[in-house]
């Protein structure tokens, strides 16, 4: 990543100098490795923080001389690998991001509710909504807030994510992880495994809660609105996997079942699958699309040694099953 | 037997019946593997097989064609071929019986199939000699898979 780096140094430099700011710039962790096609899709989300921390988060020099700052402003990148991320940071000295601003502004914008409270972090993420901006004034360096949104999506395209932290007058900084190579990106994916009749199913870890072994006193049917189970008091929606994938096997009991917790819609539904086997790193592979045209319900087939698993869309599944529709 | 410009053709047994596709076509003849099915698919695509990490659609080629696959004898081979796509060709497995060989047709004209309306003949591109005299039926690949984008009746019950 050093070249990465050191083109970011430059581009710090050039955005300072025209607008009349001083900026340092340094660099560590420019040794870490990374796929070249994903350091080139990284090369315009990386542009537009830089432009975006000079031109917004630095103060001008006599802002930062009142406030006790050095003239200078100072710009950290700073690249780590962790196991399967990478983390690059972006980090400035400069004010801060503003929540009052914020908030105002994704008020005036619909993308959050006047008076409702909001964690710092949710605070944070709305900078991120598409069209946002909080820059008063209109500067054409980087334009106003349009593009962070840009290079969320462009994150999550690569299978990564993006984090902000950020305090008043301290400085913000950006935090970018991302898999090390693209293949890994759509190509790996932890999965809880069950099995369904005959065959093993995988429900991506992302979109599970926990799992349950439910017990006959928690269960409870209601006419018209099939199986509940009670979990610690909310009874949430139970749907047998073996039924909406249309599994020839006969029906277990429920007690003998396992419920696997996931969160759907925005909604928590229970999937009924025979037995658990496992949480593991599964090798995905894409199902052609041209000869399953109408299957919604798998988003890929995992390698399980010589076999394969499908692995469910769970949102997919929940409206296969009807839990989306009568939520709605 | 002089060759005179036909094309090349890989044969098989589907049920009781021989028919024929362009070897140009065959990537690869392989035994069975064991299929996983794909929840919602058509019946006529029991499952998808694991070819050396590849995932391979499977069709079942006697149930498309509306054969009776005696039950002494289930289909044991697949043949993997290419399949003809605006975006990219891709490959499909089919369960045939058995692969009888490859053989040279007279000419690379087919003659048009007659007893129409039957749902075999809607895949069927046409009829060929052989050298010897025999009349092949030339599978439809792109028919086959077209059939695949008609909405299922029961999806979701």
């Amino acid at each position: 990543l050093r070249n990465l780096f050191m083109r970011m140094q430059r581009v710090a430099g050039t955005v300072a100098g025209g607008l009349g700011k001083v900026v340092e710039t340094t660099y560590q962790g420019g040794e870490t490795e990374l796929d070249k096609d994903l350091v080139e899709e990284l090369v315009d989300p990386l542009v537009h923080l830089v432009r975006n921390a000079v031109d917004h988060g630095l103060e001008p020099p006599e802002v930062r001389h009142a406030a006790g700052k050095p003239p200078q402003g100072r710009l950290q990148l700073k690249a780590s690998r962790l196991e399967d991320v990478v983390q690059v940071e972006i980090a400035d000295d400069g004010r801060g991001l503003d929540r009052q601003r914020i908030l105002a502004k994704a008020v005036e914008r619909g993308l959050a509710e006047p008076g409702a409270d909001y964690s710092d972090e949710e605070v944070h993420r709305l900078i991120l909504a598409p069209g946002f901006s909080t820059a008063a004034q209109v500067s054409d360096v980087s334009g106003r807030g349009v593009g962070l949104d840009v290079v969320a999506t462009t994150l999550s395209r690569l299978g990564g994510e993006l984090d902000i932290s950020s305090r008043q007058d301290r400085g913000t900084a950006f935090i970018l992880r991302l898999p090390p190579s693209r293949a890994s990106a759509d190509g790996i994916t932890d999965g809880v495994v069950v099995e369904v009749g005959e065959e093993s199913y995988v429900i991506p870890s992302l979109n599970v809660l926990e799992l349950i072994s439910p017990r006959g006193e928690d269960l409870a049917g209601m006419a018209g609105r099939g199986e509940l189970l009670n979990v610690r008091g909310s009874h949430r929606p139970l749907l047998r996997l073996g039924r909406v994938l249309e599994v020839d096997a006969t029906p277990r009991l429920l007690t003998d079942s396992v419920v696997v917790m996931v969160e759907a819609g925005g909604r928590q539904v229970g999937l009924v699958a025979d037995s658990f086997q496992g949480q593991q790193q599964v090798v995905v592979r894409g199902l052609e699309r041209r000869a399953f045209p109408g299957v919604r319900v798998v988003k890929g087939c995992a390698i399980l040694g010589e076999r394969l698993a499908m692995v469910l869309d769970v949102e997919a599944v929940a409206a296969a099953g009807g839990c989306l529709r009568e939520a709605a | 037997m002089q060759y005179r410009g036909g094309a090349s053709l890989v044969t098989f047994t589907v049920g009781d019946q021989e028919y024929a596709v362009n070897s140009s076509r065959v990537r690869e003849i392989t035994g069975r593997h064991p299929l996983t099915r794909v929840p919602h698919a058509p019946a006529s695509l029991p499952g998808v097989m694991n070819l050396r990490g590849g995932v391979v659609p499977v069709m079942d080629l006697a149930r498309c064609l509306s054969l009776q696959a005696s039950g002494s004898c289930p289909e044991q081979n697949i043949l993997i071929v290419e399949v003809a796509h605006p975006e990219g060709d891709w490959q499909l497995g089919l369960l045939v019986r058995e692969v009888l060989d490859v053989r040279e047709t007279d000419s690379d004209r087919p003659q048009p199939v007659p007893e129409l309306g039957s749902r075999a003949a809607n895949f069927t591109a046409g009829l060929l000699r052989t050298g010897e005299g025999n009349t092949l039926r030339l599978l439809d690949l792109e028919a086959l898979v077209r059939h695949l984008d008609e909405p299922k009746e029961d999806q979701h019950a």
